[in-house]
């Protein structure tokens, strides 16, 4: 088949579209959600809000008045985490708005998915590696300088329970770090990789002998 | 827009979910167009943003396809049939291009100009010639494999 060719066929196949959308069928396409990721991944992240919300609202109340306010402390610490998760999710979304231009000249539109996908990562890995230490240290001081001798602490001598918290607690933060740039990797990894090869097939030129 | 569906989705599944894509897509950015481009050159980049912004749908090991919409009304079954056997060669080599040269590849038969494939797709209009160039050797390399059965 020579290439001249093609132009012709192609054109043919207009004369084949047989199936016309009609302003009903339209009307059903515009009720559907989009399934592009990025708005999967903007519901994922109101999910994620609302799970937040409720699985910090139970510990909250659960440390301010089932245990009368033994561990307010605590419960303050919650709640601080929750609004900062609240920016976090904020964070996250402006960074999906921006992340697409279906506007824009594919390159630019290509370029600035990922560059805003790198920040999204970026954001997430940082927040999620912090995260787990933090949860981990500051609950676990509170009990052990405000409850010393009390519950599983008075098992040890008071520099055991020390030496103790803080290797889980290095455990902890290390094992997070390699978890979540595992996981972060495993979710994006492809995405990002994929996002890289298309703006090099973008860019690239034929060699130039001299 | 059925004919990015179909250059770029190897399933009628495929289809209809980018399609549905590109018109919600255009429905939501419609209110923001300013003229400032032709609107030719508006929906296709929507159009390819949102085919090729969805790696959902590229698969490495692509499977030869036949073209959704064939002629329905077939008056001379030997010619239709050829047009039709035809057809599935261009489908099938464009099919194994990568998502750039697809996009390049369907501009040009589309019988857009460079400057438009450029304002479309942001490739300077030099790199575009080369590009041109090589995918249509690539394209020629590959329809006379399928038509030799090689493809």
């Amino acid at each position: 088949m020579e290439l001249d060719n093609l132009k012709n066929l192609w054109r043919d196949l207009d004369r084949g579209h047989t199936h016309r959308n009609d302003d009903e069928q339209i009307v059903k396409i515009l009720q559907k959600r989009s399934q592009s990721p990025i708005a999967r991944m903007k519901r994922n992240l109101l999910l994620e809000l609302i799970a937040v919300v409720i699985l910090y609202s139970f510990p909250i109340w659960y440390f301010l008045e089932v245990s009368m306010g033994r561990y307010s402390e605590i419960a303050l610490f919650l709640f601080v985490i929750g609004i900062l998760f609240v920016f976090y999710f904020y964070k996250k979304n402006k960074l999906l708005g921006q992340m697409q231009c279906v506007t824009c000249e594919v390159r630019s539109n290509l370029e600035r998915q990922l560059a805003t996908l790198e920040k999204y990562v970026r954001l997430y890995f940082v927040s999620a590696t912090v995260l787990c230490p933090v949860a981990y240290f500051v609950p676990g001081l509170i009990v052990l300088l405000k409850y010393p001798g009390e519950g599983v602490a008075e098992r040890f001598t008071n520099s055991m329970v020390y030496i103790v918290f803080v290797i889980i607690g290095l455990v902890i933060t290390i094992g997070s770090y390699f978890l979540n740039r595992w996981y972060i990797k495993k979710l994006y990894g492809r995405h990002i990789e994929k996002l890289k090869a298309l703006l090099l097939q973008m860019e690239e030129k034929e060699p130039v002998f001299y | 827009m059925l004919k990015v569906c179909n250059v770029y989705c190897h399933t009628e599944f495929d289809r209809q979910d980018l399609f549905q894509e590109i018109v919600i897509q255009l429905w939501k950015s419609f209110p923001r167009f300013r003229e400032e481009s032709k609107f030719s050159t508006w929906l296709y980049r929507i159009a390819l943003n949102t085919a090729i912004s969805d790696l959902r749908r590229q698969k490495k090991n692509i499977t030869l396809t036949e073209p959704a919409n064939l002629p329905a009304e077939i008056e001379d079954i030997q010619y239709y049939k050829q047009k039709e056997e035809q057809l599935q060669q261009l489908h099938n080599a464009i099919a194994q291009l990568t998502e750039i040269e697809k996009a390049i590849i369907m501009l040009y038969l589309e019988d857009k100009s460079y400057d438009e494939m450029e304002e479309i797709l942001g490739i300077s209009q030099n790199n575009l010639r080369v590009k041109m160039n090589r995918i249509k050797e690539k394209l020629r390399k590959l329809t006379k494999a399928i038509e030799h059965g090689i493809g």
